[in-house]
């Protein structure tokens, strides 16, 4: 889901810029994608690939929680942790995620 | 960031958040000790942490979905275990189906589909109809329903990983590859020879188990989910669905066929186009229309040629690549027909090069002429690979190239007639059949007929079938049929699967070449529960016939032969003899209520009765031997009535006939009546060996006794026997090695370990029996055997105070209890006190204890052998004429 949401992003991203108009077939994504338009789906996207580089556990639990739309009891179901890991560990993504995007921002 | 220290900031960061605000401060300081960097980190992941962020998720609407299910909570019967995935369509449970008393998963669909109800119909009618092909490779479906916000599917459960998940841990080697992908492409075959066509084959929709029986999971659930199923479609869809979006994306970009994409009406070949992406994948780790976007991959899909797969294997890479590339022919017609000739392609490709990258490494060839036909066919590949591409050897290189495939073609024909020309094979082994019932309780069924088709194929002349304490080592456990066959020294391997519904079960069983892994025949046999009793024979011979072992009326009849025709009664029969086999007293007692319905469902049951015979024949701890030997006589005398051909009777009578009745010539009838009834029945060799032993024939009887470990190498009852009767034999240090060539066999068992003490006893080596006997009251503290072994090793190392005072203690603790009468008749005739010794033996004599057998070879006695008492106590237990 993470793939196809960003894949989308970027298609649209190049779009704006005008490298040439391409036909974006699935626009109900884009809604889906725009709805959220606080997030900068490529900046998190880098940023997450990062994270996964210190962190590849909280990488797996922002896709479920974010992506995939999962709650914390199912996330942990499905990584086998117990939810209050996962509610920790997703604390601190989500910290780091945020100083990240805001830190690319000011750059 | 520094990745080091990560795991410290996030801890920090985290406790500081469950502190209270004005604790923090000071706790921080603390935690990171004067460590400037990491408290910068900590407070600045502290200043970027916003607990709103993230926290709505951009996966398409799922909240709205209502509850979701957790674990304990019922839906339906079903019982939620635990979610086991999820995805776009929905989520999947293992569930407890709390009717049937089995595990089932249990999908609820994200969505209530509120297309027309036809639609509905339809998806449900053609799930269930693949379903009902009952092919090994699709999944079956119990049940399909719907509640107020969802549908669910409940299925069969199975136990493995879906193909995505394999394919994210790890490359599959090429056997596997082709193993996963004919499983799959023959469940495709089946499916559309129904005309059902799956529409949506990805890695996620394939299970592949441990033992690598492969499931096709979702037959037609894409139909419901994907009315119209194209690009076109998709965006109306996506636009009033959003829900559906991620399930319909994931199934589309990837592995949708070109007509499928391009929103055309499609037919069984678009699945065959979608086999060749997963395949493509297996192989070359990606997809081969992948591209960066979604829009890049359609174009793809519809106008680019995947990029040639390479492999080590330049000669692989080719032939495989033109399998894959025809099944992903952008025109269908150019595609092949069927999913079966699609299936067909890919067995070449298994056979010409899994099988000739076995032969190289298989030392051990059945057949040397086989061997020549391969290394010859490599000689002439490996030719291909040492031609040198250089410019001016082009021409000629693509001649030879040529003559070389023509060659190994002819080589793969003549290997494929020769395999069919082959002689049939010498032995097999029969795996124990895998329970799926999803009931453990009903493992007696799988393990009953894995015993019962382990008894009837060694009823086949010059099949050597492995003995069911070899094969059942195998159980549970996960390992390559190639180690199993170099293990047990078999080509060949039986495996099978017991699934069962409501009124009827399911048996897939598969024979397999253990040196190439290649499955040489496969069958399913789905019954209703009323044929149980005649499917074990049916099965036999099928197997017989498949590998070519020509039966002839008598030996089809007693491979075949069944006692019963009443299933129920057939099926507690397995389960009393799967509680008998658990020896312990509870079990037995199961095992007597299984026997006893069992006869009243059908009365002239022979073997019922030969099962409640050897239960009593070993049943004495609890209820005494007086009256456990008169019932195991009884129940094999009303056996043999039933039927006089039945050997396992005739072996417990003899049994019986010696250890109680003290009548030698029946004994010695009996189990020679027994041999000649089944040769190949352990047990009867391993009794009648240790009759001959006991009574003086002391070669012949080690020499049946060999046979009998022969036919049950693992069994350890049999290996305790062996052991024991070298001791009496004197042969002491080969005593001690057979006893703990039984203790490796099963690590605790008793018997064994009194018999090494009194081996080691006996050669003298008395601070090992000393030490092990120690070691036994440690476990068990009224360790009364071996308390007496003990006070002789006192006696015999020179210090019978200490033998006479360890006596005395157990002959008090055991007051008013049952007593090892032999063995305190043992420790008098050790100690010289002859009266004592022969007043204990005939007390044992009078309550017919087991040892009493042992009496005239037994060394603890050998003082006695000039007193007249003993001699006619020898007299009277038959040991002497």
């Amino acid at each position: 889901m993470r793939r196809i949401l960003v894949d989308y992003a970027k298609t649209k991203h190049r779009a704006k810029r005008g490298s040439h108009a391409e036909h974006l077939p699935l626009d109900g994504l884009a809604l889906a994608v725009e709805q959220k338009m606080d997030i900068d789906l490529l900046a998190l996207d880098d940023a997450l690939d990062r994270l996964a580089r210190i962190d590849p556990q909280q990488e797996r639990i922002v896709e479920l929680r974010y992506f995939s739309g999962l709650s914390i009891e199912e996330t942990a179901d499905i990584l086998d942790l117990s939810a209050s890991t996962v509610k920790r560990e997703w604390r601190a993504a989500k910290a780091w995620l945020r100083q990240q995007l805001t830190a690319g921002n000011k750059a | 960031m520094s990745d080091d220290n990560w795991n410290q900031v996030k801890q920090i960061f985290n406790s500081v958040l469950e502190l209270d605000p004005s604790g923090r401060e000071e706790y921080l300081a603390e935690a990171c000790a004067g460590d400037n960097a990491i408290r910068r980190q900590v407070e600045g992941l502290l200043e970027s942490y916003l607990s709103d962020f993230l926290e709505n998720p951009i996966a398409p609407n799922r909240q709205t979905n209502g509850a979701r299910l957790v674990t304990g909570k019922l839906f339906g019967h079903y019982e939620i275990v635990r979610l086991i995935g999820s995805g776009g369509m929905g989520e999947v449970y293992l569930a407890k189906d709390s009717k049937l008393d089995r595990n089932v998963a249990l999908k609820v669909l994200n969505e209530k589909y509120e297309s027309n109800e036809s639609n509905i119909q339809r998806f449900i009618q053609e799930a269930k109809a693949a379903s009902a092909l009952n092919h090994p490779s699709i999944l079956t479906i119990y049940e399909i329903g719907d509640t107020e916000q969802s549908h669910y599917i409940v299925s069969e459960y199975i136990d493995g990983k879906t193909l995505r998940e394999i394919l994210e841990r790890r490359k599959l080697e090429l056997s596997k590859i082709l193993d996963i992908s004919i499983q799959i492409a023959g469940a495709l075959a089946a499916a559309h020879s129904a005309r059902i066509i799956h529409r949506d084959i990805k890695p996620e929709n394939v299970i592949v188990r441990d033992d690598g029986l492969v499931k096709v999971l979702d037959f037609g659930l894409a139909k419901l989910i994907q009315k119209q199923p194209s690009l076109i479609g998709l965006e109306e869809e996506t636009i009033k669905q959003n829900r559906t979006a991620e399930g319909l994306i994931l199934g589309t970009v990837s592995y949708m066929s070109p007509e499928q994409a391009r929103g055309e009406k499609i037919d069984i070949r678009t699945d065959i186009f979608s086999l060749g992406i997963v395949i493509y994948e297996m192989i070359a780790g990606r997809t081969p229309f992948a591209g960066g976007s979604m829009s890049e991959t359609f174009a793809n899909l519809l106008k680019t040629e995947p990029p040639p797969l390479e492999m080590s294997d330049s000669q692989l890479s080719l032939e495989l690549g033109q399998v894959v590339n025809k099944a992903l022919a952008k025109d269908r017609d150019d595609r092949y027909a069927t999913a079966h000739h699609f299936a067909a392609a890919l067995k070449k490709i298994k056979t010409r090069f899994v099988r000739s990258d076995a032969d190289e490494t298989s030392s051990n060839q059945p057949n040397p002429e086989e061997k020549t036909t391969f290394v010859f066919g490599q000689r002439t590949v490996g030719a291909a690979h040492v031609t040198a591409p250089s410019i001016g050897q082009q021409l000629r290189h693509r001649i030879s190239y040529v003559a070389i495939t023509l060659l190994t073609f002819i080589m793969a024909i003549w290997g494929l007639s020769y395999l069919i020309a082959s002689a049939p094979p010498e032995s097999i082994a029969v795996m124990p059949f895998v329970n799926e019932t999803g009931i453990p309780e009903t493992e007696y069924l799988s393990d009953g007929l894995t015993e019962s088709l382990i008894g009837r194929l060694s009823q086949i002349p010059n099949l050597s079938v492995k003995a069911r304490s070899s094969v059942f080592r195998y159980k549970g456990k996960d390992m390559p049929i190639k180690n199993i066959g170099k293990d047990l020294n078999v080509p060949v391997i039986l495996t099978g699967h017991v699934t069962r519904r409501e009124n009827e079960f399911v048996l897939y069983v598969e024979l397999v070449d253990t040196a190439t892994e290649n499955i040489m025949w496969r069958a399913e046999y789905n019954r209703p529960n009323s044929s149980l009793a005649t499917i074990p024979s049916e099965i036999a011979r099928d197997v017989a016939n498949n590998i070519r072992h020509k039966l002839s009326g008598a030996e089809e009849q007693s491979v075949t032969r069944t006692y019963t025709e009443n299933s129920t009664a057939y099926e507690l029969y397995l389960k009393g003899r799967y509680y008998w086999d658990k020896r312990n007293e509870d079990a037995y007692k199961v095992a007597i209520d299984a026997y006893t319905q069992a006869i009243k469902l059908d009365p002239n049951y022979a073997l019922a009765y030969a099962g409640l015979a050897d239960l009593y024949l070993f049943r004495d701890g609890d209820i005494g031997r007086s009256v456990a030997m008169p019932l195991a006589k009884q129940y094999a005398l009303k056996a043999l009535e039933n039927d006089e051909t039945l050997a396992e009777a005739h072996n417990t009578l003899a049994f019986v006939n010696e250890n109680y009745d003290f009548d030698m010539t029946a004994a010695e009838a009996g189990f020679k009546r027994a041999m000649e009834l089944k040769p190949n029945y352990a047990v009867a060799h391993q009794f009648y060996g240790g009759f001959l032993v006991q009574t003086g024939r002391t070669e012949e009887g080690l020499a049946e006794l060999r046979k009998a470990i022969d036919l049950e190498p693992y069994s350890a009852a049999i290996n305790w026997h062996y052991g024991h009767m070298l001791l009496l034999a004197r042969r002491y240090d080969e005593a001690i090695e057979q006893q703990q060539k039984t203790l490796q066999i099963q690590p605790n068992y008793q018997l064994a370990k009194s018999s090494l003490a009194s081996a080691y006893m006996y050669a003298g080596r008395f601070n090992d029996a000393a030490a092990l006997i120690q070691k036994q009251t440690e476990q068990d503290s009224e360790n009364q055997g071996g308390s007496l072994t003990l006070a002789r090793v006192k006696i015999l190392s020179g210090d019978p105070k200490e033998g006479e005072k360890i006596l005395a203690r157990v002959l008090q603790e055991r007051e008013g209890r049952k007593i090892n009468l032999y063995a305190v008749a043992g420790v008098y005739a050790t100690l010289g006190d002859k009266d004592k010794a022969i007043e204990w033996l005939n007390r044992g004599y009078d309550q017919r204890v087991f040892q009493m057998f042992f009496l005239r070879v037994d060394p603890a006695f050998d003082g006695l052998h000039d007193d007249p008492r003993f001699q006619e106590l020898l007299r009277r237990i038959g040991l002497v004429s």
